[in-house]
């Protein structure tokens, strides 16, 4: 059939392209708090509703289950030290990972908080990670106010430079 | 509220990248396909909803290139910025809601065109989490070691629902991987991110898929056996990974309530033949198991090993070869629902089962599924 015949003879074309788009996020004033007491004074806060009984961590301005706003009393400090909930140790690497793999990602439960962080897991022996285990933040020495403040948390106990 | 039923489906054969054909081309294809299936003109279409996402078509206001290809040409037209599960939820509301007597749903996807871990990765938000560089793969390894940490999950489960969907997909001629496997290969395949190997995982896939919909007093228009929507339910969950226990789907299992409650269900294991489920990782096939009701929690790897889930069990899962086989983001929800209707008309071909009454279609949104659209189809 012609029309076969034209698909069959053209060789199909590919363009490589690519999108860069600048953006300037706004944190907000509850997330600005947060990395203000991160960089000035290596603090992690966390804002607590008083209905729900739930601290939350990274801050919320309002309680994401009932929508109550969070007041003056409900900020409080959270950590250092927590426990390891749950961690994946990463072998593919990707463009948009800060570093090289194989490095661990964890969920950490600080001390005084109700719910979760994201954050790396290094600074140790990747193969004696366990879930459950106690661990501390390593924050940097400059730091500039964003959530790559804290270096990475690593199991309590562990040397770092 | 009229009953709605899907009254004809189109696929395209899904591949790994599809280099002769672009975006709107596939959507053509899929467009005359499923007016092809039904018999229908596109006249006899009222309404039009598409499914895409900006970041994977490279473009902004993506829906806005395939209006053409769908011939939305002078129609009412909308669009769906997520799985094609809730494409489809909102065509239906559609005519339930009387506006429309019939509708199109449309998606599409050339996931190989962008970069999934930059794609994945722009799902986090960009205050927090976005700079750690997590994406769809890393994230889920948390959820798969939630998953065994708080429930005593088995990658050797997980192994045998890659081996099973992968064997499926060697009977369906669209999938993309269809391949023979053992558990030993699974087992001892690339690690990925721990607990997750390369065949925990599924491909990235291009593709596209439709679906007409239609009312009761519509349904005649098309030559097909209507299938029926009996069912269907949604929910979401809070966004940040650690606002949730990953191992417990609670929005699956709200999702799912309700559509048991609109389909009349009131034993799912009784009353449902078969599912198709968005099982992008070999674990989430057993942990949607149990998020929908079909087990307890941490008793979805039972089933796998029991056989239960197998074409030929009690509870064949996943008989198209799943979104392991092929996953082309966005479509592939849909995808779940042109199967299990399909499957009920009884024209699946080589991967047709033996009782298809009452099948179950199932997408996610976001990650780790962070959001669940379930939809119970039935014959009758």
């Amino acid at each position: 059939m012609m029309v076969d015949e034209w698909r069959r003879q053209t060789k199909p074309i590919v363009y490589e392209g690519g999108i860069h788009m600048p953006y300037s996020w706004t944190v907000g004033r509850t997330g600005s708090r947060f990395f203000i007491e991160l960089r000035d004074n290596g603090r992690i806060m966390a804002t607590r509703c008083t209905q729900c009984n739930v601290v939350w961590v990274p801050p919320r301005l309002r309680c994401p289950v009932c929508l109550r706003q969070i007041e003056n009393d409900d900020w409080r400090e959270v950590g250092p030290l927590g426990n390891l909930r749950h961690f994946t140790i990463v072998r593919y690497e990707q463009p948009a990972q800060p570093m090289k793999p194989p490095f661990a990602y964890g969920l950490i439960d600080l001390d005084g908080a109700d719910r979760a962080i994201v954050h790396f897991i290094l600074g140790a022996d990747l193969s004696q990670l366990k879930s459950g285990m106690r661990v501390r933040p390593v924050f940097k020495q400059d730091r500039s106010g964003s959530f790559l403040d804290i270096n990475y948390f690593t199991p309590v106990g562990e040397k770092t430079e | 509220m009229k009953r709605v039923a899907v009254v004809g489906v189109a696929q395209t054969r899904f591949e790994r990248r599809i280099i002769d054909r672009n975006l709107a081309d596939l959507v053509y294809e899929v467009t005359t396909g499923v007016l092809d299936d039904a018999e229908m003109s596109i006249d006899q279409i009222d309404n039009v909803i598409t499914v895409s996402n900006d970041f994977w078509d490279g473009r902004t206001i993506s829906s806005m290139a395939v209006m053409d290809a769908c011939g939305a040409y002078g129609k009412n037209v909308s669009t769906v910025e997520g799985d094609g599960t809730f494409g489809a939820l909102y065509g239906a509301m559609r005519i339930w809601s009387g506006s429309f007597g019939t509708t199109l749903v449309v998606a599409h996807s050339k996931s190989s065109e962008g970069s999934l871990p930059l794609i994945t990765n722009a799902m986090f938000d960009p205050i927090y989490y976005r700079p750690l560089g997590l994406d769809a793969i890393s994230s889920s390894a948390l959820q798969a070691q939630a998953y065994i940490d708080r429930r005593g999950a088995r990658a050797e489960d997980w192994a045998m629902i890659s081996v099973k969907n992968h064997g499926n997909a060697k009977l369906n001629p669209l999938a993309q991987l269809p391949m023979d496997l053992t558990v030993e290969q699974v087992l001892t395949s690339r690690r990925i991110a721990d607990p997750l190997r390369l065949l925990d995982c599924s491909p990235i896939s291009d593709g596209a898929c439709a679906l007409i919909l239609a009312a009761e007093d519509r349904v005649s228009q098309s030559k097909q056996k209507p299938v029926w929507l009996k069912g269907v339910g949604y929910a979401a969950e809070l966004h940040y990974l650690g606002d949730r226990d990953l191992s417990q789907p609670q929005a699956l299992t709200q999702a799912a309530k309700q559509a048991y409650r609109m389909a009349g269900i009131s034993s799912p294991r009784e009353q449902i033949d078969f599912l198709e489920i968005y099982d992008a990782f070999s674990y989430m096939e057993s942990l949607w198991l149990e998020g929908l009701g079909f087990c307890e929690p941490g008793e979805g790897g039972k089933l796998t090993r029991e056989g239960v889930t197998r074409r030929e069990g009690r509870l064949p899962v996943n008989p198209s070869g799943g979104v392991l086989s092929a996953h082309a983001v966005l479509v592939a929800g849909l995808v779940r629902m042109a199967e299990v209707t399909l499957q009920i008309r009884g024209t699946a071909g080589a991967h047709q089962l033996g009782k298809a009454r009452s099948g179950l279609a199932h997408g996610i949104n976001g990650p780790c599924g962070q959001s669940h659209c379930v939809w119970i189809l039935g014959k009758d």
